[in-house]
């Protein structure tokens, strides 16, 4: 501590760095030399700063407590920068600040709070506005406290940022979300197609197999005794029983009033989750798209805020430490990686940008191995399910009936792994490489999905070719597929099953198995095999890809949502229970800033790609003639202008408006300049910051010079 | 275990605290438990206090690499009161302001108290961060250089309170880093 030295080294000590700027100390140090007085009059050079206001402000620390950081000299100086000090938080005290903001003692606090009190009393009524506008802002803070409150699982979720660090908590908080919007989605499901199915009547039961019609006939199932591997195969599969059940699409009756509902629900649904998406989402932006562009401070913030304060546990310290090297020395590198890309000579620029195109054809042609392996399964499963082998065998048929699903899996599983070997050949950065394998397998998860979806549509409506054999009729494959929503619905309720089944075999058969494997064997083996991380991006992927599944599937099978929620609170006790037990902390960190903004925009665009099968469905593909409450109409969309010609001429006229062109041009056009205006604004902010920066930097060189001259100036009179 | 009981904190002295500090209500019971149960028997809260090895001992602050500088910042005369305890809870808190945070933090990370975060302040914080055997000088030196060059707007090589407010607050981690949970009931 400085108190030992003595007053002039301490003087001189902190004025070296004001009067050498960075590589011109020993310049400086001669320059000082010349001016040094011989005696000791006046103030030094130091105290004179500190007695700025600036430096005040901060190092008060209450009222009858000694300023932070003070000098021996300035105690013994008879309290003259502590009557600055005083006078710099007079000013401050005219701010309404609350009295929990300031930086001070308890007990100053205290005080502080009561003479604010005291002043309000004082002042009476004051104005009337400004009692109102403090009033509201305390409702709104309470408000604000009650919903937070409210947050199911809030201990647990500190509990894990503590242990595991803030990119595990922000998969669990994003699980949490999503629960939300799962229950909100099966809440509306069951008010507006639930609801009004049963209060009409009971619908009618499934179609007589006898009857027929141009568009063939459809019996879901055959009544009468079923074996318990029969029913445990309906149950997996979602036919039998299940096809004719609130379950799925096929079953509502052709009631007018039910089809609006029904239709009405879907869009309610997206919008909703749409708004909340955007909601969450736009504080991880704020944090991400800050004003200033160009400037990293990416060492100042690696430096201050690495060690998180909350962690516990010895263990967890010396996993952190060790992170927070490997994460400076990746800073450090990177920069060489960089410094050293700058230079690259024209032979070794064309070198590694012939491997980065070679690896990146290698990527797209597994990728398309892929996709073709999920649209041949998908075709291939409706030829393996009329032979009679698999036909007699439930097990095998169950099989079949999983084909596209297995496959999908499958290839998520094997797929990343490669990714991530492949990155730190292509030469670019450790981040940018992260950025690399997190793109690609978002393109590989949501992309599966589509392909899926794209065979069962070329099964639906022959391949898009209305005027195929199989197709003219009925305008879909009546052959096949006689209620193809209901198809639809079930591959997707297939799909979540069996994402769920592959989570519990994983926890259950890999991971439990090697923390018991890990424990029973000592040393360097044991160790190896134990340590499991919890991976947070394929763990947040594997979220976002069963929330899009649902979302596809929620309008073929309205009460998917529900079976959802049901699924992510089982897995987020199992995920919990898992991490607690056999996980360690993550050697690499997620920073929460990337998931805070990655992660909701990934969940955007899976909103926006399960829109596209379910508004093609709507508007495109004749609805089945058999089965569902659109029975008879041209499309499924029909029913809505059918329903608004019943009701008063302005409503419809008000309504066609808001379809027409003539409204949907000037939104654009108002909606583009509004951006237009923003990304201006966003960029006159930069300039304004790069300004006062300049600014700042030239009134610091006026201030030293300043109190140099104050010193010079004090200490000449102090010679007269 | 102290003699004191739980209810000799009273309802207008818990509102007072709510209305002083960041904490919640349970927050502030959780740490008056913890309190009491360091503390010696017969006397009440108000009037004990705690050295900073105890507070240092506590599981949240146990294994911070930093627990001496926080016990220095935010004792009084080398001991903590409970109100002591409090508003260090209070800053650490999640829902504390991010002004209060900032100033906090820089009292904390300043070890010669001199008001600045100079060289020497930098590289006793890189060498608390990391185990000490595993950082070499040059990474120091180079660390240190890189950090003064991004934030040290005005060359004078060192850290005043506004530059590291300006560096913090567009720090997105830094309100997520700068929590501690007294909880250790």
């Amino acid at each position: 501590m400085e108190k030992n030295a003595t007053w002039e080294s301490d003087a001189w000590g902190s004025s070296r760095g004001w009067l050498a700027p960075r590589g011109a100390r020993g310049g400086g140090r001669s320059w000082e030399a010349q001016i040094r007085p011989t005696f000791r009059p006046g103030p030094s050079l130091s105290s004179v700063l500190n007695e700025l206001p600036s430096a005040a402000t901060l190092r008060y620390r209450g009222p009858g407590v000694l300023p932070w950081g003070t000098l021996v000299e300035e105690v013994e100086d008879g309290g003259r920068s502590s009557r600055a000090v005083t006078e710099a938080t007079q000013k401050e005290l005219q701010e309404p600040h609350p009295s929990r903001e300031l930086p001070w003692p308890m007990q100053a606090r205290r005080a502080h709070r009561e003479s604010h009190a005291r002043d309000q009393v004082a002042y009476g009524s004051g104005s009337r506005a400004a009692q109102w506008a403090v009033l509201l802002r305390r409702s709104k803070e309470k408000m604000r406290a009650n919903l937070h409150a409210l947050q199911p699982w809030a201990w647990t979720l500190k509990r894990i940022g503590g242990q595991f660090g803030a990119g595990t908590e922000s998969y669990f908080s994003l699980l949490r979300f999503l629960l939300l919007l799962n229950a909100l989605a099966s809440v509306l499901n069951a008010c507006m197609v639930l609801l009004p199915t049963w209060l009409e009547g009971a619908p009618p039961g499934p179609p007589d197999p006898d009857t027929s019609s141009p568009c063939g006939s459809y019996h879901p199932y055959s009544q009468g005794l079923v074996t318990f591997p029969a029913q445990l195969f309906y149950l997996l599969s979602g036919e039998g029983y299940l096809e004719w059940s609130p379950l799925f699409y096929g079953f509502y009756p052709p009631r007018p009033r039910l089809a609006v509902t029904y239709l009405c629900s879907a869009f309610a649904v997206g919008l909703i989750c749409l708004l909340l998406i955007l909601h969450r989402s736009v504080s991880g932006l704020k944090q991400t798209l800050l004003a200033e562009s160009g400037a990293l401070t990416s060492y100042s913030h690696r430096v201050f805020s690495a060690w998180d304060f909350g962690l516990r546990g010895d263990g967890h310290v010396r996993l952190r430490q060790r992170l927070i090297l490997y994460e400076l020395q990746v800073e450090l590198e990177e920069a060489e990686v960089r410094r050293r890309a700058a230079v690259r000579t024209l032979g070794q620029q064309v070198r590694i940008w012939s491997v980065r195109l070679l690896l990146n054809l290698l990527v797209v042609a597994l990728l398309g191995a892929a996709f073709y392996g999920v649209y041949w399964a998908t075709g291939y499963t409706v030829e393996l399910q009329e032979t009679p082998v698999v036909q007699q065998t439930p097990l095998l048929q169950l099989g079949v009936n999983y084909l596209p699903s297995i496959f999908i899996s499958g290839v998520n599983f094997v797929l990343p792994p490669i990714f991530k070997l492949i990155a730190p050949l292509e030469g670019y950065t450790r981040s940018r490489q992260i950025v690399f394998i997190l793109l690609r397998t978002v393109f590989l998860r949501l992309s599966s999905l589509v392909v899926l979806l794209f065979s069962l549509w070329n099964q639906i409506t022959c391949g898009g070719d209305s005027e195929a054999e199989d197709c003219k009729t009925c305008g879909y494959n009546y052959k096949e597929l006689p209620c193809w929503e209901t198809r639809l619905g079930q591959e997707m309720y297939k799909l979540l099953l069996f994402d769920l089944l592959t989570g519990l075999a994983v926890t259950l058969l890999i991971q439990f198995p090697r923390k018991l494997f890990c424990g029973l064997c000592p040393g360097a083996l044991g160790r190896l095999a134990g340590t499991q991380e919890f991976q947070v991006p394929d763990e947040v992927l594997g979220l976002i890809y069963a929330q899009t599944v649902v979302w596809v599937g929620s309008f073929f099978c309205p009460l998917l949502p529900l079976l959802n929620t049901a699924k992510f609170l089982l897995l987020f006790f199992l995920k919990k229970f898992t991490l607690f037990s056999t996980c360690s902390p993550a050697s690499r960190t997620f920073r929460a800033s990337t998931a805070n903004f990655f992660f909701p925009l990934v969940l955007l665009l899976g909103l926006a790609i399960s829109a596209v099968p379910v508004l093609y469905s709507i508007f495109l593909i004749p609805p089945s003639k058999l089965c569902g409450p659109f029975r008879g109409q041209s499309s499924i969309w029909a029913q809505i202008p059918e329903s608004i010609s019943s009701l008063p001429q302005t409503a419809q006229n008000f309504l066609f408006f808001l379809g027409s062109q003539a409204f949907a041009v000037p939104l654009l056009l108002i909606s583009s300049i509004l951006m237009a205006y923003s990304v201006a604004l966003a960029n006159s902010y930069g300039c304004i910051i790069s300004e006062l920066k300049r600014q700042i930097e030239t009134e610091v060189q006026n201030k030293v010079f300043l109190a140099q001259r104050a010193v010079a100036l004090s200490s000449a009179n102090g010679a007269l | 275990m102290g003699q004191c009981l739980r209810y000799q904190m009273h309802w207008e002295d818990l509102e007072e605290y709510q209305a002083l500090t960041f904490l919640t209500r349970n927050e502030i019971l959780c740490i008056h438990d913890t309190f009491l149960k360091l503390c010696p028997p017969g006397k009440c809260y108000k009037e004990v206090t705690l050295t900073m090895d105890q507070i240092s001992s506590l599981p949240a602050l146990r294994v911070n690499p930093f627990r001496d500088r926080i016990c220095k910042v935010f004792s009084h005369n080398n001991v903590f009161s409970f109100e002591d305890v409090l508003s260090m809870a209070s800053v650490f808190s999640e829902q504390a302001c991010p002004s209060l945070k900032i100033e906090y933090a820089f009292r904390i990370y300043d070890f010669n108290e001199n008001g600045f975060i100079d060289e020497e302040d930098l590289q006793r914080i890189i060498l608390r961060l990391l185990d000490s055997d595993d950082t070499s000088e040059d990474l120091l030196i180079d660390l240190t250089n890189h950090v003064l060059s991004e934030s040290d707007l005005d060359n004078d090589n060192m850290l005043s309170f506004a530059e590291f407010e300006h560096a913090m607050a567009k720090s997105p981690d830094f309100m997520n880093s700068f929590r501690i949970h007294f909880w250790g009931c």
